[in-house]
């Protein structure tokens, strides 16, 4: 029967005794899963010089990542089970009535929590250099790698477990905080990659894309997640390269850029919602144990946040009708914020207060919207003063015609190219006279161009827009009236020796001398396809009309008359104007297309199909007289027609004729683009007609052989796609304008 | 000693309890009786120092019990709503207990056990409500507290086990002094136990005194009077349940000063017989729940 200092200090040891030998679960879970994955590389991943990365079973940056994630989500439960005692009634009426202060039991659980996360982060790096010492050698690499991971992880278990601690102490339901817990982690993720979203949807020439994008002279055009990656504790190794990666010359890696800073930052923040744990804990109040919505501060957390990432994800609706797309992301977080609140309370006195947050969820939502609508009060529409663009770039409408003339020059991901750089100051001119139209017809349309300017001043600006008119995506095809573009013919002809490396010195996360990156091999995915050679070599195929039949023209001609070729039709292709490219009023005669390197090699760089028309007489010329001549399909040979309705999508497509299944990506991913998203599971470009009923009419097969493009851009144009199906099986896709139809 | 001073705790705008003072002395048991929802569990909670009091204090031995982990090292609560770990066996709760106290006595536990014929390598999940309850005290009992809360402790016990179990805590305060309080809504489980009551009606205390005083404050008069006196007569007096048929008078009185006011008012009546009988505990509990009690037979219509 006593009570005194010793007695509460012997509860105390006790206590954390406990702590120790029941806080360990989640630690160890985690670091199981550490061991598990350092252990599964044993077979097939410890090899070579690549030891230093293989500290898990894949290098891919989305396990770093994934890891990130997962450390926070043990370490919050194992802060969410540490101080369970609090949110039940039952468990707190003993531990809060025996000798032992709230203070110490929380002090005890941080302690042994503590412990056993940077046990659990520790284990599994030494047990990594071990490893790898096992099979080779100590390397420091490896060492700095190590504690470089260790520390990430031992802040994202720590970070977890702060702050389910922290809510854990300060709600009164155990459900409660872990959802709050789970909000509040995910919560950085959630709005990054929502306000993305909400940015492409209703900012009209921001910056960002919704896609990691190369500018082929200028860097990255980067994810809103990505520029604010260091702002979201579970996702800040999301880089490209990943942090811990750094690419040198020769396309050799090695570790290097460890972003210490933004680890320790988060380090230090879970640290100081760690301290916070120990003040909240004095102010709760023990009878809110088992209470749903006690913590009226952490209800309107977890409402404000899901309000937020609700505006953001009703900003879709922008993309379908901008009024009706400001006014739901105005009015409907409001909403849901009453709604979840009137769920939580169940009572009238506080769903009447949760009124007054809606009424500033609503402001926010609007001053936000507006804000975005305008596209930050117009910054985005602003087009840059010519005189201080070192030179100028853009990713026209539409424009696969120049794409196809040279596959070397692009960098591509997806659709997104740009072209550039220019440097001259009418193609700087042109360029912005093209971002002018553009800008005046925003919103009216739906077409995209972008543009990428370096400034004088060192800056690069990137503009994408969206919903482009007509008059403005039509204008974005005067870049084929720039010198740029007539530089890109004429050396696409007549030099075959390009210097393709100096066009990428320019690019500082490119490692020039590289073949080709693999995605598997240093984590990072990527798209774009380098090329090391040079192609000294090449090869032009003429082909017929209805790509029926080929000549190689070097098997026709000397290697002097070769270059004359080259030399003329490139000059006949640079004197086409915009509207013989992209809305050509006649048949082609030929079509050229030209190989580069082995010619043999279809992954080599190519230039598809290029139309050969009357009009461009000294080809024609050129070509007679060396007796290329061709059995062209005739109306007679078709079968069958099929066409189908292009919805009056801005379009563009080469012609292709294949015997089976294509092997053509870009025709059949277009045709998919435009035809609705239809599931192309076998890469057959003529999947878009499969549903349709063919034509067998002679009279309709003959007036549509007859009036068939080969290769156009047709904005606006209500023409359809066509398949002519030849007797022997083959096919040709192409275009008949509506006027033709 | 606890010293319960002048104790308001609310939750939110709900009062609990409202302004309740009383004291359990050294080597005392005190009885805080209440319907259910009087706010019993609210003030042990209180006492115990888990809950924050909204106004007044709760001292134990002079030092406020809120959070003051030295002074509870001392406390024992044992709540209606009972804790034990997991799947944890007798044995193992006791190795609990006697890692937080300090004092916990692992022989008197075994021997409390003994008596209860508990087997202390049982789990206790697989107890039934009584059975834990015993344990329960027993883990109590062992830890030697200098002041136990208990509340509802009796609740599920048999009428063996509850006898055994005032013995015990009848027997433990003697030898050591510890001050005790004991919440029920039954009044004879507390008979024969406590040396004071404490009766909380409509969140206050209605009622605080000594067992061995009830009969003497708390009276039922019978009188025949001489001649019919009006009922308004009686209305100025601090009376309870008063009936007037005729000549004939019944009324009761409680508390030692109500009792003198209403004796000398009495004495000036035209008394033809009085009888002043003493109100058992019961009948005090009954009289006090009047004003809460409901009219059944209204219910029906």
């Amino acid at each position: 029967m006593i009570y005194s200092k010793s007695s509460a200090d012997y509860a105390a040891r006790y206590d954390l005794k406990r702590c120790f030998k029941s806080g360990f679960l989640f630690p160890l879970l985690a670091c199981g899963l550490f061991l598990l994955s350092l252990f599964s590389t044993i077979d097939k991943n410890l090899h070579g010089d690549e030891y230093v990365y293989k500290i898990f079973g894949s290098d891919t940056y989305e396990t770093y990542i994934i890891y990130q994630y997962i450390c926070a989500a043990f370490g919050a439960l194992a802060g969410l089970f540490s101080f369970r005692f609090l949110t039940s009634v039952k468990m707190s009426n003993v531990y809060l009535s025996m000798g032992i202060n709230r203070k110490q039991l929380v002090k005890n659980r941080i302690i042994s929590s503590t412990v056993y996360i940077a046990l659990a982060s520790i284990i599994p790096f030494i047990a990594a250099i071990i490893l790898n010492s096992i099979y080779f050698t100590v390397e420091p690499g490896l060492i700095k790698a190590s504690v470089f991971y260790a520390l990430v992880y031992f802040g994202n278990m720590l970070l977890g477990f702060a702050v389910a601690s922290l809510f854990t102490v300060s709600v009164g339901n155990f459900i409660e905080s872990g959802v709050c817990t789970a909000t509040a982690l995910l919560a950085p993720t959630a709005l990054i990659y929502t306000a993305g979203v909400a940015i492409s949807k209703f900012v009209n020439g921001a910056a960002m894309s919704d896609y990691e994008m190369f500018y082929d002279f200028g860097g990255f055009c980067r994810t809103f997640a990505s520029y604010t990656r260091r702002l979201n504790p579970l996702e800040y190794l999301n880089s490209t390269p990943p942090v811990g990666y750094k690419y040198v010359d020769g396309g050799a890696r090695e570790l290097g850029g460890f972003d210490y800073l933004t680890v320790i930052a988060w380090l230090l923040i879970a640290v100081v919602v760690l301290c916070l744990v120990p003040k909240l804990i004095e102010k709760r109040k023990a009878e809110i144990a088992g209470a749903v919505g006690a913590n009226k501060k952490a209800v309107r957390f977890v409402c404000g946040v899901i309000a937020a990432v609700s505006f953001m994800l009703l900003s879709k609706f922008a993309s379908v009708n901008k009024t009706v797309g400001c006014i739901i992301t105005t009015i409907v977080p409001a909403m849901i914020y009453i709604g979840i609140t009137a769920i939580v309370y169940r009572n009238k006195a506080d769903f009447v207060a949760s009124l007054k947050d809606a009424a500033v969820v609503t402001a926010v939502t609007f001053v936000t919207t507006v804000t975005l609508v305008t596209g930050i009060f117009g910054y985005f529409s602003k087009v840059p003063d010519p005189e201080e663009i070192e030179y100028a770039g853009i990713c026209p409408s539409s424009v696969e015609f120049i794409m196809a003339l040279d596959e070397s020059r692009r960098i591509t991901r997806e659709s997104s190219k740009v072209y550039g750089p220019m440097t001259d100051k009418d193609d700087i001119n042109t360029v912005v006279s093209i971002h002018h139209k553009v800008v005046d017809g925003l919103d009216k349309g739906d077409d995209s161009v972008c543009f990428v300017y370096k400034m004088k001043n060192g800056r690069y600006i990137a503009r994408f827009y969206k919903n482009v008119s007509l008059e403005g995506a039509q204008a974005s095809h005067n870049v084929v009236n720039t010198k740029w573009y007539d530089g890109l013919i004429k050396d696409s002809f007549t030099d075959w020796d390009f210097d393709y490396d100096k066009e990428w010195e320019k690019i500082p996360e490119v490692t020039p001398g590289t073949t080709q990156i693999e995605e598997t091999e240093i984590g990072w995915k990527c798209d774009y396809i380098y090329y090391k050679e040079k192609n000294n070599t090449g090869e032009i195929y003429v082909y017929s009309k209805t790509l029926n039949d080929s000549v190689k023209l070097s098997e026709k001609v000397s290697p002097e008359e070769m270059k004359e070729f080259r030399t003329v039709f490139s000059e006949e292709l640079i004197a086409l104007t915009p509207d013989e490219i992209f809305y050509p009023k006649e048949q082609a005669m030929y079509h050229i297309r030209v190989r580069k390197g082995d010619a043999e090699e279809y992954d080599g760089p190519t230039m598809d199909n290029i139309p050969v028309y009357k009009s461009m007489k000294k080809t024609v010329e050129f070509l007679t007289r060396h007796g290329v001549e061709f059995n062209n399909l005739t109306a007679d040979d078709v079968a069958e027609v099929k066409l189908v309705a292009q919805e009056n999508k801005t379009v563009t497509i080469g012609l292709r004729r294949e015997k089976s299944v294509a092997v053509s990506y870009l025709t059949a991913e277009y045709v998919k683009d435009v035809f609705g998203g239809r599931e192309n599971i076998q890469g057959d470009s003529g999947f878009a007609f499969s549903d349709v009923e063919g034509i067998t009419d002679r009279k309709l097969i003959e007036r549509y052989f007859n009036s068939y493009r080969s290769y156009c851009s047709y904005s606006g144009d209500n023409g359809k796609f066509v398949q002519f199906i030849f007797k022997d099986g083959s096919d040709l896709v192409a275009y008949i304008p509506e006027k033709e139809l | 000693m606890i010293e319960v001073k002048s104790v308001t705790k609310k939750f939110g705008s709900f009062t609990a309890v409202d302004n309740i003072s009383f004291t359990v002395e050294n080597s005392s048991i005190y009885g805080l009786i209440g319907y259910n929802g009087a706010g019993k569990t609210t003030l042990l909670k209180t006492a115990s120092g888990m809950y924050r009091p909204d106004g007044g204090k709760v001292l134990l031995d002079g030092e406020n019990a809120y959070d003051n982990n030295e002074i509870r090292t001392g406390l024992f609560y044992i709540p209606d709503d009972m804790y034990f770990m997991g799947n944890s066996t007798v044995e193992g709760m006791a190795r609990f207990y006697s890692g937080m106290y300090e004092s916990f006595d692992m022989k008197l536990f075994e021997k409390i056990l003994s008596i209860f014929s508990l087997d202390k390598k049982a789990r206790l999940r697989s107890f039934s409500k009584g059975m834990k309850r015993q344990a329960e005290i027993a883990f109590a009992l062992a830890s030697r507290p200098r002041f136990m809360l208990l509340d509802e402790v009796f609740d599920g016990l048999d009428p063996q086990k509850k006898e055994i179990c005032k013995t015990l805590f009848l027997e433990y305060m003697a030898e050591s002094e510890c001050s005790v309080i004991i919440s029920s809504h039954s009044l004879s489980e507390l008979a024969n136990l406590c040396d004071h009551v404490g009766l909380i009606n409509g969140k206050k205390m209605s009622l605080d005194c000594s067992i061995d005083d009830i009969p003497e404050e708390n009276k039922k008069f019978r009188l025949l009077l001489s001649q019919p006196v009006s009922k308004g007569a009686f209305e100025a007096l601090p009376l309870k349940e008063l009936e007037v048929k005729g000549n004939a008078v019944f009324f009761t009185v409680m508390g030692k000063e109500n009792l003198e006011k209403v004796r000398k008012a009495v004495a000036l009546m035209p008394i033809a017989s009085m009888d002043e009988l003493p109100m058992t505990l019961e009948e005090v509990f009954l009289s006090e729940m009047e004003d809460k009690s409901y009219d059944l037979q209204q219910i029906f219509g």
